[in-house]
């Protein structure tokens, strides 16, 4: 395969970047050509970034051809979802209100360490207004499209980023993930998505949703590719507060090591529950891969989602209060009344849930003493189309549309364990993801087993073209 | 949760929430309400302290 090709993996771009067989500047020309052909049907950027995205891939070329190192990612077109600070941009964050803002004065440290690494950022992300949703219809800069099916919606709330990984427009791209918005379009659009640890990739410059629960990761379509992209970003930065002190701990470099001595579990009662027959089945599957029969209960799971969504409510409302009050009018109709609601909790119902977060803390920690990695599917059925109504049923149970996209993904951001999204192979079905999901810090444990998943071919993430 | 419980209740935080949308409102803030009873009427221990991280 040609590095010029849309299918060209992150790593076979740096590789072909780095002997001098192709030219940074080439490989950043094709993806610009992809995304003009693309992406006025698919919407994936709001912001592109083409002539700055050549001269740095120019500058890269140069410190090859001089026998300088341009990084293990060198020449690798990526994205960032919008609410990543990009110097010289403005971070609309999907809204029309920050559209008024200045320019960002630097990078996201997410954003420089990928561009350290040798990575080009090609553009910004579309996504849900403010992070809050799990589908990317955005009022203000119109729905991203799911690149398997145009109708469908693409997840969200990192929509524009799984959708352009997908679709091939760019190797790697950035979201963000509070409930499941990294994992969610990464299953919905049939590629990788990690959620690492709550504190193991810095925050610093992204526009926060709830603070207490946001997390930043990487897309991709091999888990390799994943793997390398996280090691960039992966470490201690005093410019978060809540970032980990944890030296990094390099998970590409272990990716062969297998799956031997990991225990692994399929997660039960919650996470069997109110999901299409398909989404079990593709759990099932990666299960019977990894020989993986032993069934493991979360207690109260569905009241850790509950408690999520009230600290997501209220910690959402509190960021953007000044702008609720002062220009309700310029929000997206889909966020601003579930924003005002959110202002609405009594506060002794955020402490509650942050107390039964502890609580939860606890008892799952004991769990995952006695297993390394549990399977859950990603999310409860594919991507429903583009403005689908409110509810749908499942199972016999009438359930919200979108709300249930992130039934099986709040419980674990809710803690803050790694989770990670495996897109199933199964060509000329909508695409559905197994979700990972090991101890805080163990991100390893999830790239080993993911790794044998698409050794395996259970799961795979090839360039998706629109079915008719 | 009626339209003049949002309408009290947004006057407290001091958030205007015109008459047209006090019912959209009302209707995502009984859903919360529900999920919150689901939680509250679990009985946490006295020594469980709330799970924010603060680094001073």
């Amino acid at each position: 395969m040609s590095v010029l090709d849309e299918g060209a993996s992150a790593l076979e771009i740096a590789g072909a970047v780095a002997a001098r067989r192709g030219s940074a500047r080439a490989v950043v020309a094709a993806a610009l050509d992809r995304i003009a052909k693309r992406d006025p049907t698919l919407n994936c950027f709001t912001t592109l970034l083409g002539d700055r995205a050549l001269a740095e891939a120019e500058r890269i070329d140069r410190v090859i051809a001089g026998g300088g190192d341009a990084g293990p990612l060198a020449g690798v077109p990526f994205a960032v979802k919008n609410l990543f600070d990009v110097a010289g941009v403005t971070t609309l964050a999907g809204s029309r209100i920050y559209r008024d803002n200045p320019p960002a004065g630097r990078d996201a440290t997410a954003v420089a360490a990928l561009r350290r690494a040798g990575a080009v950022l090609v553009g910004c992300a579309n996504m849900d207004e403010f992070a809050f949703g799990f589908t990317t219809e955005n009022t203000h800069y119109g729905p991203t499209r799911n690149p398997h099916d145009p109708t469908r919606i693409a997840g969200g709330s990192s929509g524009g980023s799984a959708a352009a990984v997908a679709a091939g427009l760019v190797a790697l791209s950035l979201g963000s993930d509070t409930n499941g918005s990294i994992r969610v379009p990464a299953a919905l659009c049939g590629v990788f998505g990690l959620k690492p640890t709550y504190g193991r990739v810095s925050r610093a410059g992204v526009v926060l949703f709830a603070g207490s629960l946001d997390h930043v990761g990487p897309f991709a379509r091999s888990v390799r590719d994943l793997a390398v992209a996280f090691d960039a970003m992966q470490g201690p930065d005093p410019l978060d507060p809540v970032c980990a002190e944890r030296p990094a701990e390099p998970c590409a470099a272990t990716l062969e090591r297998g799956i031997a001595g990991l225990r692994i579990g399929i997660a039960g009662d919650h996470f069997g529950e109110l999901a299409d027959p398909d989404a079990l089945q593709a759990l099932e599957r990666a299960a019977r891969a990894l020989g993986a029969s032993r069934r493991v209960v979360f207690p109260e799971a569905n009241r850790a989602r509950s408690a999520a969504m009230l600290i997501t409510s209220s910690e959402g409302a509190q960021a953007h209060l000044d702008n609720l009050r002062r220009r309700a009018a310029d929000f997206d109709p889909r966020t601003r009344d579930r924003f005002r609601a959110g202002a609405l909790i009594p506060a002794s119902h955020y402490l509650h849930a942050q107390r039964f977060r502890a609580w939860f803390k606890a008892r799952v920690r004991e769990i995952f003493r006695e297993v390394d990695v549990v399977l859950t599917p990603t999310t409860p059925f594919p991507a429903p189309k583009i403005g689908a109504p409110a509810t749908t049923r499942v199972a016999d149970v009438e359930v919200p549309m979108r709300g249930h996209l992130g039934v099986f993904t709040q419980p674990w951001s809710f803690i803050g364990l790694p989770a990670l999204s495996a897109p199933i192979a199964d060509p000329g079905a909508l695409p559905l993801g197994v979700q990972l999901v090991a101890a805080p810090f163990m991100e390893e444990s999830l790239f080993r087993v993911a790794a044998r998943l698409e050794q395996d071919g259970v799961v795979a993430a090839p360039v998706a073209s629109a079915r008719p | 949760m009626s339209e003049s419980d949002v309408e009290q209740c947004a006057a407290l935080v001091g958030l205007p929430i015109e008459p047209e949308s006090r019912a959209a409102v009302a209707e995502i803030l009984t859903g919360l309400l529900t999920a919150a009873r689901l939680l509250m009427e679990f009985p946490l221990p006295g020594d469980v302290e709330p799970a924010p991280i603060f680094r001073p």
